[in-house]
């Protein structure tokens, strides 16, 4: 336990030492966007991969929190600060709206719904022009607020994208950590046994509605909340945020990090985002390759998607057999 | 709302009978690989671009008739789902999480297809010509003739399809599958033989759809988007696991989007269908004529 | 004082009455046993009472409580507990996490390890404690269903043919459990078709054939009431004298 917290530690020491060493904009911005699909991947995972619901709205509350926050900081005088917080509340309570007719149905039947909640909020989007501008896209989103750090300004209007890059790290350590806290608890416990057996995990006394609920607001927040913050980095918002590529690419960091773990999505996240970034340099192909690359993910992974939360319950496991049994 | 003339009225609903009858066409194939093999084939739009893409390249390139242009498709489309399953869907059959699995991998198909049609047809539109300039009338309605021979094959498609399923052994013996997978196995049917009969069934018809499809809209690489969400809508309105079903509610989705279209603007009538389709599964998991819930 | 009760119940299926109108009382600390033929409701009067689904017509009271249409889990809740009569186990977790699902309902993660493994201990499952119980044997997923229903700490248990597919030792074995579990003050529900088993345990026995309790007793009044054996074997098989 002790040894895996050191671990933490150094990633997240070097992490935040990025920014001395690696001087160019470029490769900023690459961590900037591989650390918000991280927070998307985690965050779906949580849902999909813990409780065993395959959504597909992720990318609706994703989008949802992105126009929320752009459009409030636009037209209120609330910092986008603390519309990204009311970004991702919002996205939370749609999805308790999205979450209740998923309560009853299983399987494919989810599916489709949360599809339906991600094409019709791309659909509004796209027509609500007066509201969202549409597919001429909302421009002028402000940048994050500057402050004063030490007496020296920080500056999220310039150049360098390094502020951004420390605000998305910190986003993505939150994140990590309330999702560290959810799977090694009893919650956690509790969503794997819906997942597994919905009927018996109620003859044995778990919440079952209370628990999806709670688990598809905590991880829509968490969407909504990163969309926000990807709004007043990119400063421009189209319909696309709510596109099927959202998707794919929230499938595909999962899948090379690893479906049932923690940390992997988030990896995964990031490998994906810089090998798109390569890809992108051989033209129109890698569109291709993403569909092959998950494709062959799927054939070659060797119980196909690997629901095995073993390890991150070994965490617990560890902890009380030190403490010392009986 | 505005009013229109019983005329103009009778005139969309047929050409949404046209295109309910073609929604049918996707609808079935796609409701007998979810009810027959438990899985949604994210590909299935695909089977209809490309089906439309042979039909044109036969009609304008071979300048085969293009009747049989259809016919021919429609058989290349079948190979292709077979050849599909054979290589994607069969090799992960034995592994957990089979839904999620196949979701995923019938996403990447569907994207590699699309960027395949992209790079090899290119981005333009293509457009199958009108072969008969030639226009029927009655009671008042007017609708071309090259339409409504397509109307005539796709209701052809969808009849000898209820009949291949409901009279052919294969067709019990896929609905047999269908409901007891394990139970099928004992009486000695081939699953892999099953399954793969599905998906190229699946796909053939998807294929005719995209071919008849041709001749009034153009075809393009992602042009199998809306008819996959179609197919998902119809489905889940006809109810899993009746092909019925899914034919009646094809009609019903093609008259009410055509209505739609005319009460309401183009740009709403998706969101409308989309609420519809979440307002049925919330009061009704089985949808209108279900059988089955899962 | 009567701990469960199920008064008149009724439970049609698309037609077919699958509880007629059936009463039972079952006592504090008592072991109750539930037989019948095949089809003749005995499953379906525990879903009603773990409140699977409520009983078209009739009541259920629980402790005293009307807990007739009450969810699952609130019931588990309450202090009822049940097995499956086939094991739905958690398949992608240990056997020590199974039983933590119900200990830890309401303690806490640590506590309810040291309770799941004693639980574990009590069930014989110990040299298992680690294994994912996809891989268990029928005898190991009906000693887990024992004790994930014990997990919750409850008063009532229904154990719906935890017996089946046993051996006669392992048969002995639990029989031996349970009555362990009864003397700790929890009331037993117990369907069963293995004849020896339930004459055994149980202090009272109902009967129940297509839906309708046709019999209730103690073991002896049970094992020679002419109805039950008309129901079990046919009226052939019927003593005169019982009649």
């Amino acid at each position: 336990m002790k040894k895996n917290a050191l671990y933490y530690l150094l990633v997240i020491v070097f992490l935040f030492l990025l920014p001395l060493f690696i001087k160019q904009q470029y490769i900023i911005n690459i961590m900037v966007l591989a650390s918000i699909m991280a927070i998307l991947s985690v965050s779906w995972n949580l849902l999909s991969g813990y409780l065993g619901i395959f959504s597909f709205g992720h990318p609706a509350f994703y989008g949802f929190g992105a126009y929320t926050s752009a459009l409030l900081s636009l037209h209120t005088a609330f910092s986008p600060w603390i519309t990204m917080f009311i970004g991702g509340g919002f996205a939370a309570f749609f999805s308790f709206v999205v979450a209740l007719p998923t309560l009853r149905l299983r399987g494919p039947y989810v599916a489709v719904v949360t599809l339906a909640f991600m094409l019709i909020l791309g659909q509004v989007c796209h027509n609500w022009i007066s509201l969202t501008q549409g597919p001429m896209g909302l421009l002028g989103i402000p940048t994050l607020t500057n402050f004063k750090l030490f007496g020296k300004l920080v500056n999220f209007a310039g150049i360098s994208r390094v502020p951004y890059y420390y605000v998305i790290m910190i986003m993505l350590i939150i994140t990590m950590y309330v999702a560290h806290r959810i799977v090694n608890s009893r919650l956690g416990l509790h969503l794997m046994a819906i997942r597994e057996s919905e009927e018996a995990a109620a003859a044995t006394g778990v919440r079952i509605t209370r628990n999806k609920i709670g688990v598809f607001m905590i991880s829509s927040f968490f969407a909504g909340w990163v969309g926000a913050f990807y709004a007043h980095y990119i400063l421009i918002l189209t319909p696309d945020v709510f596109a099927f590529f959202v998707m794919a690419s929230i499938l595909a960091s999962t899948l090379i990090g690893g479906w049932g773990t923690l940390f992997g999505p988030a990896i995964g996240a990031f490998i994906l985002t810089f090998l798109i970034d390569y890809a992108k340099n051989l033209g129109d192909i890698h569109h291709f390759l993403y569909g092959s690359f998950l494709i062959i993910a799927i054939l070659f992974m060797p119980k196909g998607v690997i629901v095995s939360l073993q390890k991150s319950f070994l965490i617990v496991r560890s902890r009380f057999a030190i403490k010392g049994e009986k | 709302m505005d009013t229109f003339s019983f005329d103009i009225i009778a005139q969309q609903i047929l050409y949404g009978l046209l295109m309910g009858s073609l929604y049918g066409l996707m609808a079935v194939g796609f409701s007998l690989i979810w009810g027959i093999m438990d899985m949604l084939n994210f590909a299935h739009g695909e089977f209809f671009m490309l089906g439309g893409y042979f039909t044109y390249y036969l009609f304008s390139i071979l300048h085969i008739n293009p009747v049989l242009s259809i016919f021919i498709g429609m058989i290349m489309i079948g190979g292709l789902g077979a050849l599909i399953f054979n290589f994607f869907i069969y090799p992960i059959n034995k592994k957990p999480n089979w839904l999620i699995n196949t979701i995923i991998i019938t996403l990447g198909v569907s994207i590699c297809a699309q960027n395949l049609a992209l790079i090899i047809f290119g981005e333009r539109y293509k457009t199958l010509p009108k072969f008969i300039h030639y226009t029927v009338s009655f009671w008042g309605i007017y609708i071309g003739a090259d339409r409504l021979i397509i109307l005539i094959m796709a209701l052809l498609l969808l009849g000898g399809l209820w009949l291949f399923i409901q009279k052919t052994n294969i067709g019990i013996s896929m609905q047999a599958v269908g409901q007891n997978k394990e139970a099928a196995q004992i009486i000695g049917l081939s699953i892999k033989g099953i399954y793969t009969i599905t998906f190229a069934v699946s796909g053939a018809l998807a294929g005719a759809a995209g071919g008849l499809l041709a001749p009034i809209y153009s075809i393009y690489p992602s042009v199998g988007f809306m008819p996959l969400l179609m197919a998902f809508l119809v489905v889940i309105l006809g109810g899993l696991g009746s092909i019925k079903g899914a034919i009646y509610a094809g009609f019903l989705l093609g008259i009410v989007e055509s209505l739609a279209i005319l009460y309401l603007s183009t740009a709403w009538k998706d969101v409308a269908m989309f609420a519809l389709m979440i307002l049925v599964l919330s009061f009704r998991p089985k949808g209108l004529f279900g059988t089955r819930s899962e | 004082m009567n701990i469960l009760s199920v008064e008149n119940c009724t439970k049609n299926f698309s037609g077919l009455k699958a509880l007629n109108e059936v009463s039972l009382e079952i006592e504090k600390d008592k072991i109750y046993g539930l037989i019948g033929p095949n089809g003749a409701g005995k499953t379906t009067l525990f879903n009603v009472l773990a409140g699977v689904y409520p009983p078209d017509r009739g009541k259920i009271r629980f402790k005293g409580n009307d807990i007739t249409g009450v969810t699952p889990t609130k019931i588990c809740r309450m202090g009822m507990s049940r097995t499956f009569q086939v094991p739905k186990p958690f398949i992608e977790l240990t056997v020590v996490q199974n039983i933590m699902v119900g200990t830890t309902m309401k303690s806490s993660l640590r506590k309810g390890y040291g309770k799941a493994l004693e639980i574990i201990e009590f069930v014989r499952l110990k040299e298992k404690t680690d294994y994912l119980t996809g891989d268990l044997t029928i005898p190991d997923l009906r000693k887990l269903e024992l004790g994930r229903a014990l997990a919750t700490e409850p008063k009532v248990i229904l154990l719906d043919e935890a017996m089946a597919g046993l051996r006669p030792s392992e048969v002995k074995e639990t029989l031996s459990l349970l009555k362990q579990i009864n003397a700790g003050g929890v009331t037993l529900v117990v369907i069963e078709h293995i004849m020896e088993a339930v004459m055994t345990i149980c202090n009272r026995i109902a009967v129940l054939n297509y839906g309708k309790k046709i019999a209730e007793g103690t073991p002896d009044q049970i094992a020679n009431n002419a109805d039950v054996i008309s129901a079990y074997l046919g009226d052939e098989y019927v003593f005169p004298e019982d009649r």
